[in-house]
């Protein structure tokens, strides 16, 4: 409201104006350390929490379809708007061909994982390579999103380890 | 208008409606809340007592295509490129397919920042492989040289021997505007 000389300040105004209004700005609405605030819709935030997820073992596949590793994930699900960055970083080795990591969205959204949102691990069989990717994903449905990390080869078997899945939503 | 020190009440003083609209209306019409628009978009500092909201802006192109340009130059398909409103600082994240044809060539996936500031690619600000194999990874890039504005992003490539053509894949450049 925009006040207006002589006119009285009620209760209510107050109320709408001032308490309502600082009732919705980050420091009324902040509850955890090291969260932050994003736009949910005109008007309106919402806070958010940057979520990760890690598997260490050390495990295999010679399927050339996207799939779970012996031990499921690195899996994280959290409550996103339409965005969100998604970091994805792994070791692997495979003697015959490449590697291939990405990422399943299911939940509110269904995303399957894609070659074209893939990190690809080339080595000679013996050593590691380990690298990483950041994603943006746009285009979510808004809501409970979780984010898995799925694996395959180009050929032969791959390994796989210290799979880390970090996700930041918007 | 803009952001004011809150004022400081005084028992007994009247508080006035140009007092109410000067320290209470417009500074909560400074406050996220006032200023969210976008689902998605974050709140960083603009200036002093300024907030703006930002949003991530990505682009991807898919086509495999190659070069045996050993300057920094578009494929047939160009890009992917974002047009961003920044401030003076912002990542920049590279992800491609890469590959050289043979010997002991590298390919090599910079940016190009044109509109309010002029950055040139540079191969300390790139995603490079060697070699004949395939690879797919990326890397990210803080800059905090910008002109504040809209400023636009342009992927580029090159290979490290003309005799030996890079070929690029599944593009994808992301800005996270600060």
């Amino acid at each position: 409201m925009t006040a207006v000389a002589g006119q009285a300040f009620t209760a209510a105004q107050f109320n709408q104006y001032v308490r309502d209004n600082l009732n919705e700005c980050p420091a009324a609405a902040a509850t955890e350390s090291g969260t932050y605030f994003v736009g949910h819709g005109t008007n309106e935030i919402v806070e958010r929490n940057m979520v990760e997820d890690f598997v260490n073992p050390q495990e295999a596949t010679s399927s050339t379809s996207f799939t779970d590793l012996g031990t499921f994930g690195p899996s994280v699900t959290l409550e996103t708007g339409s965005r969100a960055l998604v970091g994805v970083k792994s070791q692997g080795r495979n003697s015959t061909r490449e590697n291939v990591i990405s990422y399943e969205i299911s939940g509110a959204t269904e995303r399957s994982p894609s070659d074209s949102r893939s990190l690809i691990l080339w080595t000679d069989g013996t050593g590691y390579s380990a690298a990483s990717f950041v994603d943006a994903a746009l285009d979510l449905i808004p809501g409970a999103n979780t984010f898995t990390l799925k694996y395959r080869t180009v050929d032969g078997t791959g390994e796989f380890r210290r799979r880390l899945l970090w996700v930041l939503p918007f | 208008m803009a952001w004011t020190s809150p004022m400081t009440a005084v028992a007994n003083e009247i508080f006035t409606a140009a007092q109410f609209n000067e320290n209470i209306r417009d500074n909560l019409l400074e406050t996220a809340p006032a200023k969210a628009q976008n689902p998605g978009g974050y709140f960083v500092v603009g200036s002093e007592n300024s907030i703006v909201e930002r949003e991530v802006h990505a682009d991807l192109v898919d086509a495999a295509e190659g070069t045996t340009n050993t300057s920094y130059s578009d494929l047939e398909t160009v890009g992917p490129q974002v047009t961003v409103n920044t401030a003076e600082r912002a990542l920049v994240h590279l992800f491609c397919g890469s590959g050289a044809s043979g010997g002991d060539a590298a390919a090599f996936m910079s940016f190009v920042v044109t509109g309010a500031t002029s950055i040139n690619t540079d191969n300390s600000r790139c995603v490079s492989t060697s070699d004949n194999i395939t690879q797919r990874s990326g890397a990210t890039v803080y800059l905090d040289n910008l002109n504040a504005g809209s400023n636009t992003f342009v992927a580029k490539y090159a290979t490290s021997h003309s005799d030996f053509e890079a070929t690029f894949r599944n593009r994808r450049i992301t800005v996270v505007p600060l």
